[in-house]
């Protein structure tokens, strides 16, 4: 029934904030894009430079935040309201330092509307899926930020979210944790079919992760261009990715000079 | 950690060196004096203290009025903290309003409102400290809420969190360290503006006994209470820091 719709649509949001003085500063122009229905899941990155308004858009997404223009359809409804449908996880992941790892989920589950009637999220099932198993009485605070992250992405992931926003994920991890994410996130995606949209100033990370990359520009945020990553692309290979890595340099440097040169890497 | 510990020893060699001080020139130098009393009276005067200053009665009247009172304040402000930190609610303008008086106008003077306005009553002390406790508690929370991170906020909003939620598992949750250390802090406080206030009242409680002994220049009898004072609110801060330990391990917001 719901998969006559896309599974998320953004249309034309534009968002003005208030500078100072009263003037207005145009934060996102028009960014249009949208995400389909997947049969295993898909993988979506918003690769664009510091202050483009990643993080407004995500936000605006949720439903955290109001949009000055535009429209945002969940499988082909509007919100108003964040209401767990869509998974959210900043940019500091924060899983509550007072609560377990059992209870964080817990916590999530209790604000539950409907029963949820599929073993694949049951709290045990997340707790594994996560790796987590073992750890299900310890605090967030005696552990690493990357356990700490399993926890936060854990909690989004029990609700059984039609997609999960991620904020700029991995910057703040070493390469060892970085890419212990990465296979986390792609197992996730392909066992439970979820898809995720996260946001990313690394070229190299949106295209280790991701089967789709918009490329964002800044002042003011719109999405230029949207790069398709192949299915079976084997992304180890130098020549592929090299590819896909001059792809999105020339899609930038088609801009002009720039902050862009930030996120070259 | 271990310089903590060197500093906690020198502390307590300080505190035993005042003790032996005071036995050394109070019980042999000059033990027949008006400034401290010789350490062998203050020994004799725990009897008359529990017999004729009914100490027992009126150190559990002292004691309970505190802590009860922390307690109902602690759970009352909870009960309403989603108006606290909602700065649209009316309740929260009329709180804000309210902040006025405590600015300029000293806590003990409330007290004498209260002794006016129910000298007899047994729960004036009570009241008197339920109220002091709730309103700073209730300043406290409305300061310490800016300070919970906002990813926590939204994360909860994410999750389909009403603010009822949001105000009692996240904000409450975050700041609850540093609610407990503000009452760690303040409880000497509390102390003495009670024992202040049972002075000026009457009836029961710790100020009672202070006030009697004045009266008769019983100077053992209150250097002796002034003794189990410091050592019941050494023992429930100790307690107090136990708890914060245990339940709220977490850094504050």
């Amino acid at each position: 029934m719901t998969e006559k719709f896309p599974l998320l649509v953004v249309k034309d949001i534009n968002k003005f904030f208030l500078g100072l003085a009263g003037s207005k500063i145009h934060v996102l122009e028009n960014v249009n894009f949208q995400v389909e229905h997947q049969s295993s899941g898909e993988i979506i990155s918003i690769l664009a430079p510091f202050g483009a308004g990643k993080t407004t858009l995500l936000r605006i997404i949720n439903g955290l935040e109001k949009s000055s223009s535009g429209q945002i359809l969940l499988n082909g409804n509007t919100y108003n309201e964040p209401s767990g449908e869509i998974g959210f996880i900043p940019e500091n992941p924060s899983s509550f330092p007072w609560y377990t790892v059992k209870q964080n989920l817990e916590f999530a589950l209790s604000l539950k509307k409907k029963k949820i009637k599929n073993d694949n999220y049951s709290l045990k099932n997340i707790i594994d899926l996560l790796e987590l198993t073992g750890y299900e009485d310890h605090f967030p605070l005696d552990k690493h930020s990357g356990f700490r992250f399993r926890i936060a992405l854990g909690r989004a992931l029990i609700l059984k979210p039609a997609i999960v926003l991620i904020d700029d994920p991995f910057k703040k991890f070493d390469s060892e944790t970085q890419h212990e994410l990465y296979a986390l996130i792609k197992k996730i995606s392909f066992n439970l079919k979820t898809s995720f949209l996260l946001t990313t100033t690394n070229i190299t990370e949106a295209i280790i992760l991701s089967d789709s990359i918009l490329i964002m520009r800044r002042d003011p945020g719109k999405i230029i261009q949207r790069i398709d990553i192949e299915k079976n692309a084997d992304k180890e290979n130098m020549e592929t990715f090299t590819y896909y890595q001059n792809e999105i340099k020339s899609a930038f440097t088609s801009l002009g000079d720039s902050p862009l040169i930030s996120i070259i890497n | 950690m271990n310089f903590q510990k060197v500093l906690s020893n020198k502390k307590l060699y300080f505190i035993l060196s005042y003790f032996l001080l005071w036995i050394i020139l109070f019980g042999f130098l000059i033990p027949a004096n008006n400034f401290l009393p010789k350490p062998s009276i203050v020994l004799m005067s725990l009897s008359a203290l529990w017999e004729d200053y009914h100490l027992a009665v009126n150190l559990i009247s002292t004691f309970s009025t505190i802590y009860i009172s922390v307690i109902i304040a602690y759970f009352l402000v909870y009960a309403i903290i989603k108006f606290i930190i909602n700065e649209n609610s009316f309740l929260f303008d009329f709180i804000s309003s309210l902040s006025f008086f405590p600015k300029y106008i000293p806590d003990m003077v409330f007290g004498f409102f209260l002794i006016f306005w129910l000298p007899n009553s047994p729960i004036t002390g009570f009241i008197f400290i339920t109220v002091i406790v709730f309103y700073s508690l209730i300043v406290k929370v409305h300061l310490e809420s800016k300070k919970v991170k906002h990813e926590y906020i939204d994360t909860a909003r994410a999750l389909g969190s009403n603010k009822s939620i949001i105000a009692r598992k996240v904000v409450w949750k975050a700041i609850g360290p540093s609610l407990i250390k503000y009452l760690l802090d303040s409880h000497t406080y509390l102390w003495s503006i009670l024992i202040a206030f049972e002075f000026i009242k009457g009836g029961r409680g710790l100020g009672t006994i202070f006030k009697t002994a004045l009266m008769y220049r019983d100077l053992s009898a209150m250097f002796t209470v002034t003794l189990i004072i410091g050592i019941v609110i050494y023992f429930t801060g100790f307690l107090l820091k136990y708890l914060k330990n245990k339940f709220f391990h977490w850094s504050n917001c």
